[in-house]
């Protein structure tokens, strides 16, 4: 279950004109199943309340988002011990004070955080947390010629498990390069399709602003 | 994924959504290639269906339904019971202790991105894999398919499933690493579809992340500015939070 690693940080589409693209941070908060996930709901709640609190990009428990007709209550109503909890964030001033309030509400679940290591370095240590376990991506290989170009490319990966075609993300281009759509709108369009809830919309709305298709 | 002719009125606009490409637009209505689906059910979720033609059907054959367990994430694989196509991996490391000592990791995710794959080649890449010396993760449902985890082969009739991906997890050390990386360089050349990796050490400390980097490197591995980092907060007994 590695659908947060391969997302692309923010130099791997920096190279290209056309302003800057918002920070990309995903925070997931998980019980251990068969370890400590007995009565995990009640801290996954907690954990849920305190990402809700700093103006998440994203909210989801895992099988649903606010993209995906969900609310804070209704993921808070939803929470089971296998669930998890994960927010999106485009600040890093959000993310420390997420991280300071999940370290200080000591709920003993596990806190896992997704982006580019250079953009994690100052948030980590203004809370003075640093890594226990890293999961590193070592790039995508193979048959590269098959992927889509990296505007769309960038946004597919910000749905791990895949579930925003490419097709649907260049369709969705078009209609806000022809002013069909609003990119904000664009955006929550490709957010609505992914499950799990960790689409950064604010990048993807700043991507759709400025494809020009090619 | 079942599409009904009665309702669909063959608008179209369904056929970019389809992440396998596997719906068409006929004379009149839309059609489903079986062969191309994978059964991830995004179709049905969209709700750009003007008459919500599509239905998943509720009991998939074997081995059809393993594209809808390694497809559609809120499909629960019952060997792990995580959604998913994985284990909890590095994720709860600072409970499960996975990787402890000197524990490396390794995570092949084919098909990924947005390609997918046949298992195949998914076995393709686990036999150079288990060749390399790579031990395959216990309770990956990748692993748990195979039928000769020392070989990593799969079974021949799962072979021609196509799914979005399908996760390969390993464990390895810091001496089995270059051959396992070797081996994937290889295999890169040899495939059909698309794979993204990931490592996955224990590497506490401030400067955890870049020894991991080193250790990548010293592997001729090429880390990209990407990483996932377990912050060590778990707990074998997590408090018990009193929020209703």
């Amino acid at each position: 279950m590695t659908h947060s690693l391969h997302r692309f940080a923010r130099e791997d589409i920096f190279s290209h004109e056309g302003g800057e693209v918002p920070w990309d941070f995903v925070v997931m908060v998980m019980a251990c199943q068969g370890q400590n996930d007995d009565g995990a709901e009640g801290g996954l709640r907690r954990a849920l309340d305190i990402l809700a609190s700093r103006d998440p990009i994203n909210l989801s428990d895992g099988e649903g988002s606010l993209f995906t007709g969900e609310t804070t209550q209704s993921l808070r109503d939803a929470m089971v011990p296998t669930s998890y909890v994960a927010g999106v964030y485009s600040d890093p001033d959000d993310l420390s004070d997420v991280l300071e309030e999940l370290k200080a509400a000591d709920l003993g679940l596990s806190v896992v955080i997704t982006g580019d290591p250079d953009d994690l370095q100052r948030p980590l240590s203004r809370v003075d947390l640093e890594a226990h376990t890293v999961n590193l991506s070592l790039g995508t290989h193979g048959d590269t010629e098959k992927l889509p170009r990296d505007e769309i490319l960038g946004m597919a990966l910000m749905c791990g498990h895949g579930l925003v075609a490419p097709g649907y993300i260049a369709a969705i281009s078009g209609d806000v390069r022809k002013g069909l759509l609003d990119a904000r709108a664009g955006a929550e369009k490709l957010a609505a399709l992914c499950t799990c809830g960790i689409f950064n919309v604010a990048v993807a709305a700043a991507l759709l602003g400025r494809d020009d298709g090619r | 994924m079942i599409l009904s002719e009665e309702l669909c009125i063959g608008c179209g606009e369904c056929v970019v959504v389809c992440p396998g490409g596997a719906i068409s637009v006929g004379a009149d209505v839309a059609c489903i290639d079986r062969d191309l689906c994978f059964e991830c059910c995004v179709c049905h979720r969209w709700d750009g269906c003007p008459t919500h033609a599509f239905e998943p059907e509720t009991s998939l054959p074997w081995p059809r339904s393993l594209r809808r367990l390694f497809s559609d994430p809120l499909a629960l694989f019952e060997g792990t019971s995580v959604s998913g196509r994985g284990t909890e991996e590095m994720k709860t490391d600072d409970v499960s202790d996975r990787f402890a000592g000197d524990v490396l990791g390794i995570s092949v995710d084919v098909g990924r991105p947005n390609v997918g794959t046949r298992f195949d080649e998914v076995e393709r890449i686990c036999a150079v894999l288990a060749e390399a010396g790579l031990r395959f993760a216990p309770d990956n449902p990748v692993t748990e398919l195979m039928d000769d985890v020392r070989r990593g082969t799969l079974p021949e009739e799962i072979r021609d499933e196509r799914v979005l991906s399908a996760v390969i997890e390993g464990l390895t050390d810091l001496w089995g690493l270059p051959p396992v990386l070797s081996a994937l360089e290889k295999v890169a050349g040899n495939v059909d579809t698309v794979f993204s990796v990931g490592l996955i050490a224990r590497t506490p400390g401030p400067d955890g992340i870049e020894r991991l980097k080193s250790i990548a490197r010293g592997a001729r591995g090429c880390p990209r500015p990407s990483a996932k980092i377990n912050l060590g907060l778990g707990k074998k007994s997590h408090g018990s939070s009193d929020c209703p």
